[in-house]
């Protein structure tokens, strides 16, 4: 067994600063506390008992005990874990130190100068440490002589212990000073620095197993931190979370999952007995990590389960059904925006819970846009999702973006959900649309009449953009031979409320394509009210909201519209039927007690 | 020939330029001879050591005069670092002259500053040990070792340079009567080995062995002769009746 | 009026061995004594446990006045200062000041003498030591024998019962070890203190001293 008092110095200098940075750059309780085992090991196996090792610490002891009580006072069960760090990496460096207590400092220095350290230095160092017991020594006479001249220092102020102090120091400088002299001539006189360079009678050399000790030691330490940074080895992932599900592709064979993770691993779907990769983005630039992967391969009409993680780390299972054929109902759920974030969120949580008990078979959910109100906060996404569940990570959720969504255009919108990429060209993922059984449906994004959006592109090729919008639309709809076409957007067509233009530039670009292409039905909100028109050419306008903010629209006792059929002021969730022979809507309050209802053949 | 020769010597501290510490002074020393020099403190003797090994001028600030001569050659100007190769000096207090943590690194002090093969100076570090009586001491730190043996020590670690002359500084004063033998007998093998040795002592019995001594007095030499001469006659040596 | 050491063992921390093993002593006021042997044999550390810097494991040091026996442990090192004087082998540890004035003129303040009895009593000791004129020179500007004389009339300018001195002879020279030699007749006669004197210098103990207290090299008496 090898015994540190018979490594080389400077193998014992590399081994402990090879321990004291991993000590210092790893920041993982179980890394370090097993990093202090090896310590203790190294010490033990090389010659420290135990009994001297524990010696060694009792002076931190105390300190690391104050260190945990306050850091638990303050910190909480975090503060624990952060103490507990703090007093490992303490006590390795301390006992680190140990094992450079195996040796004399003279072997020390003479190791450095032959690593080619100035020998000035190895001879002030020397000196100092030769002589630091000869002043203590010298010190303590001189405070003992200041004393028996009559000076009491029990029970005097600080003050006149300060005063002592300072006229103590005037005979230990010049005790020092004249030390100092004598030695400086005593190495005169012994010829130092008579020549450029010295030799030395004594000489280290390193051994086989110095050698062996200083490759092992720095190695397996570079292999500590690196598995302690999480560069190497498995490093355990936050549970993922926020869970969404949507389409990219076809409902009937595939399914497309998006969840929130940290970001340190690659991100996988495990369904029906299969991995399917996700890819990563990061919103904005916050340490926001969004993961989207698409389940192929499915069969239609099957409920399948599923979860998601990175292969050791997952979360708990969910499930999804595939496109049925025959009948069937989705839900549309207008503007979720708050007043008072978690409270409303909450609020509409219970209402989404409500609605998803009543209807378990949705095949869908559309949200009709403003789910958040600042459009990059990334805690309002996450919590719409989180209040969501378990719906939203059973039922595709296809969106539309409202004017909460964006910032000229709806980016952080466009990295939190994942949806189809079959839109026009400059606006994919704002404007998109999918089928379901005999169901068109299509996803505009209103708010490309917004006027920030219009200035920022310039008139000219904003006319452009949204003449290849249009030309999508009509061809989009029109090469759809589905029964029924519905349309969803964000702001409405035919509102409550004439307060801007943007409604206007809607019933000017779209609403005449809507009516040649045989739309049945368009969903909308923004302006905070259930609201149903009358037949407009054949095309029926649902306004809602799903979420707790009033409308500063319109308040009873306003005059309204006379295309406005039915107009409530309560919140509401609206499902639809969706048949054969017929296309049904019914809206409900957040008790589930129905308000409207409507119905085409 | 006189292996040390000063001549017209005259010295006075820097902070106080008036006092002559020395006053045009001439003496001479004998190769191979042990030389005491007796006086009251006060009159110069330990300056005068201080100029034989360019101590001063060299670390001491001062205005010195006259000429120094080792071997017939001008050595007044020379540095002390180069000085102590002709002349060794050994300080009066044994804690103050330790320079290494061990016994045998202080004897290779010097040598090493001289760049000499490591092996040399084993060898030299070695051989010195044994014609003091030290080797048992090789290891040792200076906490372990008395006055005495840390005063051979310094002796050895100055004969490690091979001067010819070694210079003392009443190296006896702190030391017991124990520590005084050591010493004295280390002092005797100097002489064996052919070194000529000049100390400055208070107490002339302690050096009863020795050549020649030499009374200051205010900066001058009072008189001068052998031990035997001296005694029998003077009332300047009646000072020194204890 | 007596000084005594009752069965005093004292051990350093890390040390193998005491250094002082049941050492018991006398001194009494009328004599200067002195306490010899060899170097390491604990002279010096038997000073040090006299006058309370050191606390023995074992035993205790008292002193004997007109006012009954005084235990030194139950004394602080200001009040035994006052009682015994201690001058140690390097003056230099004992100089705190930046003339001789103010060096002879702390302690008596500590004391709380008044303007009058501290100017008398400090132009007293100098003269006694021969160093009226020295009062604005920087203390460690002194030669060797000055610096102890300065240490000497300041200890004793407190007017002890007794004095301790740690190897007083060491650098002096013939004559001025006579002269100290005499200082110390001169003190027990007219201040009447007890003198302790530890040296390893035989002739001169055999010269001034009229009892003596031989320490052996392993801690005895």
């Amino acid at each position: 067994m090898y015994r540190l008092s018979g490594l080389d110095p400077r193998t014992k200098i590399i081994m402990v600063i090879a321990i004291s940075t991993g000590a210092m750059t790893v920041a993982n309780i179980l890394y370090l506390s097993g990093l202090f085992a090896a310590t203790v090991v190294i010490l033990a196996a090389g010659g420290v008992s135990l009994g001297r090792q524990l010696y060694q610490v009792r002076g931190i002891l105390g300190m690391i005990g104050f260190l945990f009580v306050l850091q638990w006072i303050f910190g909480g069960m975090d503060g624990l874990v952060l103490a507990a760090m703090l007093s490992v990496r303490l006590l390795i460096i301390v006992m680190s130190a140990l094992i450079l207590l195996t040796g004399e400092p003279r072997d020390y220095l003479l190791g450095m100068t032959q690593w080619k350290m100035p020998y000035e230095i190895a001879f002030m160092v020397m000196t100092g440490l030769h002589f630091f017991p000869i002043l203590k020594e010298e010190a303590l006479d001189i405070y003992y002589s200041i004393q028996l001249r009559g000076t009491e220092m029990k029970k005097t102020s600080l003050k006149k212990k300060l005063k002592t102090y300072l006229k103590i120091s005037l005979p230990i400088l010049a005790g020092a000073m004249e030390r100092a002299k004598d030695t400086s001539v005593a190495m005169e006189a012994r010829c130092f620095r008579l020549m450029p360079q010295r030799t030395y009678m004594r000489r280290l050399r390193l051994k086989a197993r110095d050698i062996c000790v200083m490759i092992i030691v720095p190695a397996a330490v570079t292999v500590f931190i690196l598995g302690g940074c999480g560069k190497i080895g498995y490093q355990a992932i936050e549970k993922p979370d926020q869970i969404m599900l949507s389409w990219t592709g076809d409902p009937a064979g595939t399914q497309t999952v998006s969840w929130h993770g940290d970001s340190r691993y690659d991100g996988i779907v495990e369904c029906n007995g299969k991995d399917f990769d996700a890819s990563v983005k990061q919103v904005l630039n916050d340490g926001y990590y969004r993961y989207s992967a698409e389940i192929t391969g499915l069969k239609a009409g099957k409920t399948y389960k599923y979860r998601v993680g990175d292969g050791r780390t997952w979360s708990s299972y969910h499930s999804f059904t595939t496109e049925k054929s025959g009948n069937f109902e989705f839900m549309y759920m207008g503007d979720i925006q708050y007043e008072l974030m978690d409270r409303d969120y909450k609020k509409w949580g219970r209402m989404a819970d409500l609605a998803y008990e009543k209807n378990p078979d949705t095949a869908f959910i559309l949200l009709g846009g403003d789910m958040v109100e600042n459009n990059a906060a990334l805690d309002e996404y996450g919590t719409v999702i989180k209040y969501g569940q378990p719906m939203f990570s059973s039922v595709s959720v296809m969106p539309t973006p409202g004017n909460h969504e964006t910032s000229i255009a709806p980016y952080t919108y466009e990295k939190i959900f994942s949806l189809p990429l079959n839109g026009p060209d400059s606006v994919k993922e704002e404007v998109y649309s999918f089928d379901y059984g005999d169901c068109h449906i299509v996803s505009l994004n209103s708010n490309l009449f917004l006027p920030e959006r219009i200035n920022d592109m310039g008139t000219e090729k904003w006319k452009a953009m949204m003449e290849k919008v249009n030309e999508w639309l009509e061809k989009d709809l029109s090469e759809s031979d589905a029964k029924w076409k519905v349309v969803f957007m964000h702001q409405p067509p035919y509102p409550v409320e004439e307060d801007c233009d943007v409604y206007g530039l809607i019933r000017e670009n779209w609403v005449p394509v809507f009516e040649k292409e045989g739309v049945d039905l368009v969903f909308c909100g923004h302006q905070h009210v259930y609201m149903r028109t009358k037949n407009i050419d054949g095309i029926t306008y649902i306004m809602a909201r799903s979420g707790e903010k009033y409308s500063r629209y319109y308040k009873s006792g306003d005059t309204v519209p006379d295309y406005v059929k039915v107009l409530k002021e309560t919140n509401s969730y609206e499902m639809i039927y969706v048949k054969k022979k017929s296309l049904e809507v019914r809206a409900f309050d957040a008790s589930g007690k129905q308000i409207d209802s409507w119905e085409k053949q | 020939m006189h292996i040390i020769e000063g001549k017209n010597l005259t010295f006075s501290y820097e902070d106080k330029p008036e006092r002559h510490v020395i006053r045009n002074m001439s003496f001479g020393v004998e190769e191979g001879s042990i030389t005491v020099l007796l006086g009251l403190s006060g009159c110069g003797k330990s300056t005068l050591c201080q100029i034989i090994c360019g101590i001063i001028p060299g670390c001491i600030g001062g205005e010195l005069e006259g000429e120094l001569y080792f071997r017939g050659e001008d050595i007044t100007d020379m540095k002390v670092n180069e000085r102590a190769l002709k002349t060794g000096y050994v300080m009066q207090d044994p804690d103050r002259q330790m320079i290494a943590t061990t016994v045998e690194d202080e004897l290779a002090f010097g040598p090493e500053n001289l760049c000499m093969d490591p092996a040399e100076i084993r060898e030299k570090a070695d051989s010195i040990m044994k014609m003091l009586n030290i080797t048992h001491l090789a290891g040792r730190t200076p906490g372990q070792l008395s006055g005495g043996e840390k005063q051979v020590v310094a002796i050895g670690a100055i004969l490690a340079l091979d001067p010819e002359v070694i210079v003392m500084d009443e190296p006896m004063s702190h030391l017991d009567s124990l520590g005084r033998e050591l010493v004295c007998s280390a002092v005797k093998e100097l002489k064996k080995a052919g070194k000529t040795v000049i100390i400055v002592e208070q107490d002339y019995e302690i050096v009863d062995f020795a050549d020649k001594w030499m009374i200051m007095e205010e900066g001058v030499i009072k008189k001068e002769g052998t031990p035997a001469a001296m005694i029998s006659g003077g009332p300047c040596f009646d000072t020194f009746c204890r | 009026m007596i000084l005594s050491v009752d069965n005093v063992t004292y051990k350093y921390k890390n040390a193998k061995a005491p250094v002082l093993e049941d050492v018991s002593a006398v001194f009494s006021k009328g004599d200067i004594s002195a306490v010899t042997g060899p170097n390491g044999s604990g002279k010096t550390t038997l000073a040090k446990v006299i006058m309370g810097i050191l606390k023995p494991q074992e035993g205790r040091v008292t002193i004997s006045s007109g006012d009954g026996v005084t235990d030194i442990s139950s004394l602080s090192l200001a009040e035994t200062g006052r009682k015994i004087g201690y001058v140690m082998q390097d003056p230099a540890r004992q100089m705190f000041s930046t003339t001789v004035r103010e060096e002879m003129e702390y302690g008596l303040r500590n004391m709380g003498l008044d303007e009058k009895e501290t100017e008398a009593r400090k132009k007293r000791f100098l003269s006694y030591f021969d160093m009226e004129g020295y009062e604005e020179t920087f203390p460690f500007s002194l030669s060797q024998g000055e610096k102890q004389r300065l240490v000497l009339a300041a200890v004793l300018a407190m007017e002890p019962e007794w004095l301790i001195l740690d190897e007083p002879t060491a650098s002096l020279d013939v004559r001025r070890k006579r002269m100290l030699g005499e200082y110390l007749l001169k003190i027990k006669n007219d201040l009447g203190s007890g003198i302790i004197i530890i040296s390893h210098d035989a002739s001169f103990v055999r010269r001034y001293a009229q009892a003596e207290i031989k320490m052996t090299g392993d801690g005895h008496v």
